[in-house]
């Protein structure tokens, strides 16, 4: 008999509740939810690496960066040479850039790319045993040697300033409207965190949990861990372009400061208040950070920071295992049992049935 | 025993910062009467790389609403700010830019810093039919029928500048910047001044944003012997240069520093002493004597504290009279078409003189003045006349490009 697990009811609750929040939201806070489940793709995609791997990458927003530029760039080219060219006397398309005058082609690159990169990075860094803090100041320096090849390219990337004017997701001709696109983005998301679940649930994930927790051994029991982290990156570095690309549109702007080294440890972030480790949690801590960001530099322009910054002391003091990570350790065996009293009723009348037929015979 | 000490102090420190946070909001809100008053948006960073900058700006923009609140506000009502913190980040202003226009709909935005801040809420303006005044020179060729440029364009800074140069301090010119789009695009118009007047460019330069090392970039200079060095750093690249410069052992009696960027609050930051000598043109001085100014100046004093003031205060300043007087003369002030329509022709007098809207190109005439930088990092004026006419496709470089406004 299978039990119903509060991972389960919380998830179901969640995304019922996403489904509904069109209905009572204004088409601004809907936006903004809409903006914050797409990061959700992107702390999962981190949860996969950090949270299951126990890789702390500082520059993760590299492969999120890869695939929002190529969309990005897509849209502006849409127009013939967009006027960030122009300014530096660029007159054509260079051929480099030609096959993203294609949207649909940039979409498949802009997925491509950064599991590529994700690919060639974690070859390099985990072949050679690379790993610890020494992981971490590598992707340190990606992200920061990222954030100035779009700022110095700025002829073909619009540089500092970024790219502006980018319309909603029109692959099938007719740019979307925003509910269609909410709805769109949630059901890619609700799809990425099944997956994600599945991964973390296999044969697969549970080798990654060990490989958390004493590499050594897993070595010993001849289990390869650099093929095991190599392939997780390349995962997480696909899921981080496709969040890329869904956050361009929503967003309608996108400039090195949403790729560099403040997206990156955005999403630690994000994961280290949700609880890391766990999928729900990515998603959790996603939403409440991102929303209280929001509504308290509302309300308090000149201390919103100082509060998110306490809020966040307060959580790694009282919480290390994050909001959602401390809330299932402490009470969800209590919530499981709960959602399982009738299943374990029931159950325990039949052991008694069967004890009593035993005791007969 | 220790843990739990930590603990302590940590929520108490919460709870305090906490009931601060609360004293504060439920003061600033009695103190404007909701419901009959004109909102107003006012968007600048608090938080983040370019807030030391965006905070004169801040306070300029409050204090203006405050003095024309004083005068009894606009068509007898008051102005109501609402003030956003963007946090040096271009999403972030964009989504503040909608929160303002679609939560709080406030009839126009005073706000933005950066290029990249702006043309990341062009689109959000546009698209909901807003008015943005944004008080920053900036580089130009851009149009939109939703922004007020109260800043100046390049050509209404070079274009009696070079020659002035050229003219009293020789024709050998070094162009410095910073790597993006605005120092790009000012040294281009330079290049085709100097053309004109008999200029060479002997060296040109571009560093990436926020560079501080300036050392193999002074030998270069040194090795050029140019008569100007033509700087377009911005931020704190600006002062570091200035203070290698000084370092290095040059001298600006034989090669000054000029720039259409580093004002009061540059100097400031680098130090009377590095500054001292050089030379930039801007719309407006701290020292510029007028009554409006010796108003602007002791009132913004009294306020916020003995700082310097510079021309992008003073500009975010009179931006707000501006958009009152808009407000006043409007019929409509929630039509956005209206409230921009109302600005073309508006003259004021700004603390740094006579201002006046052009009529067609939501650009401002403003004054031009050169200052050389003395020791206490103010300018003594040596140069003072009215602006050209401002040309965001500057006719140098675009004889022919069409006038999108004219559309």
């Amino acid at each position: 008999m299978r039990r119903v697990a509060t991972n389960n009811a919380f998830g179901v609750l969640l995304v019922l509740f996403l489904a509904l929040f069109p209905m009572f939201s204004s088409d601004f806070r809907l936006e903004l939810m809409g903006k914050f489940i797409v990061f959700i793709i992107f702390a999962i995609a981190m949860d996969l690496v950090w949270g299951y791997a126990g890789l702390l990458s500082l520059g993760h927003a590299v492969f999120f960066g890869l695939g929002g530029y190529m969309l990005a760039i897509s849209y502006s080219l849409q127009n013939g040479v967009p006027s960030f060219m122009t300014r530096f006397d660029i007159t054509e398309i260079p051929t480099l850039m030609k096959p993203l005058q294609s949207i649909p082609a940039a979409l498949l690159i802009g997925l491509i790319l950064p599991s590529i990169l994700a690919g060639i990075i974690g070859f390099f860094i985990f072949k050679s045993k690379v790993s610890g803090v020494y992981f971490s100041l590598i992707t340190l320096a990606l992200a920061k040697l990222f954030e100035m090849l779009v700022v110095n390219l700025q002829m073909y990337t619009g540089g500092f300033n970024g790219l502006m004017g980018l319309p909603r997701f029109p692959i099938f001709g007719e740019p979307m409207s925003l509910t269609a696109y909410y709805y769109m983005v949630l059901i890619i998301t609700v799809l990425v965190y099944l997956f994600a679940r599945w991964l973390t649930n296999s044969h697969f994930g549970k080798i990654l949990k060990s490989i958390r927790e004493n590499e050594s051994r897993i070595s010993f029991f001849s289990y390869n861990a650099s093929n095991y982290k190599i392939f997780i990156f390349i995962i997480s570095g696909f899921l981080s372009g496709l969040a890329g690309m869904l956050y361009v549109p929503i967003n309608g702007f996108f400039s090195p400061l949403d790729v560099g080294l403040n997206m990156s440890t955005m999403v630690i972030l994000w994961l280290a208040i949700g609880g890391r480790g766990t999928l729900m949690g990515a998603a959790v801590g996603t939403l409440i950070i991102n929303w209280m960001s929001n509504l308290l530099s509302e309300q308090y322009p000149e201390l919103w920071q100082l509060f998110i910054g306490v809020i966040i002391v307060m959580v790694v003091l009282f919480f290390p295992d994050g909001i959602y990570g401390t809330l299932k350790n402490r009470f969800g065996t209590y919530f499981d049992s709960l959602l399982n009293r009738k299943i374990d009723e029931n159950m325990e009348m039949e052991m008694e049935k069967r004890d009593y037929a035993n005791n007969l015979s | 025993m220790k843990k739990w000490l930590g603990k302590v102090i940590a929520v108490g420190l919460a709870c305090t910062v906490l009931l601060a946070g609360c004293g504060q909001s439920s003061g600033s809100e009695s103190g404007g009467s909701e419901g009959d008053g004109i909102k107003i948006g006012v968007l600048f960073s608090d938080s983040g790389v370019t807030a030391m900058g965006e905070k004169g700006l801040k306070n300029a923009t409050l204090m203006a609403i405050e003095e024309i609140n004083a005068d009894g506000g606009v068509k007898g009502q008051q102005l109501i700010p609402v003030y956003e913190d963007y946090a040096s980040d271009p999403s972030m202003a964009a989504t503040k830019a909608k929160k303002l226009l679609l939560q709080d709909n406030v009839t126009a935005i005073v706000g933005g810093y950066t290029s990249a801040s702006r043309q990341a809420m062009l689109p959000i303006i546009e698209q909901n039919d807003g008015v943005l005044v944004y008080p920053m020179s900036y580089e130009g060729e851009e149009y939109s029928k939703n922004i007020m440029y109260v800043g100046p364009v390049p050509n209404q800074g070079l274009e009696q500048f070079i020659p002035w140069l050229t003219e009293n301090k020789g024709k050998k010119f070094f162009l410095i910047g910073s790597d993006y789009v605005f120092p790009v695009q000012v040294n281009k118009q330079v290049k085709e001044l100097l053309k004109l007047n008999g200029g060479e460019v002997v060296g040109e330069d571009y560093v990436p944003m926020g560079q501080s090392e300036f050392a193999s970039i002074v030998n270069k200079i040194k090795e050029a012997q140019p008569d100007v060095i033509f700087s377009v750093l911005v931020a704190e690249s600006a002062a570091a240069f200035y203070k290698q410069y000084d370092n290095y052992g040059l001298s600006p009696d034989t090669m000054p520093i000029a720039s259409v960027v580093t004002n009061e609050t540059d100097l400031s930051a680098m130090g009377g002493e590095v500054g001292e000598g050089h030379i930039s043109a801007l719309p407006y001085f701290q020292t510029v004597d007028t009554p409006e100014n010796k108003e602007f100046v002791t009132n913004y004093h009294a306020k916020y504290g003995e700082g310097p003031i510079d021309t992008l205060m003073q500009s975010a300043y009179y931006s707000t009279y501006l958009l009152a007087d808009a407000l006043e003369k409007a019929e409509d002030i929630n039509d956005a078409g209206q409230l921009i329509g109302a600005f073309a022709g508006l003259e004021i007098m700004a603390p740094e003189g006579e201002v006046t809207v052009d009529p067609e190109n939501n650009h401002v005439k403003l004054n031009f003045r050169i200052g050389v930088a003395n020791k206490d990092a103010q300018f003594d004026i040596i140069e003072e006349s009215e602006a050209p006419a401002p040309e965001p496709w500057s006719k140098l470089l675009f004889p022919d490009h069409e006038e999108p406004w004219k559309k």
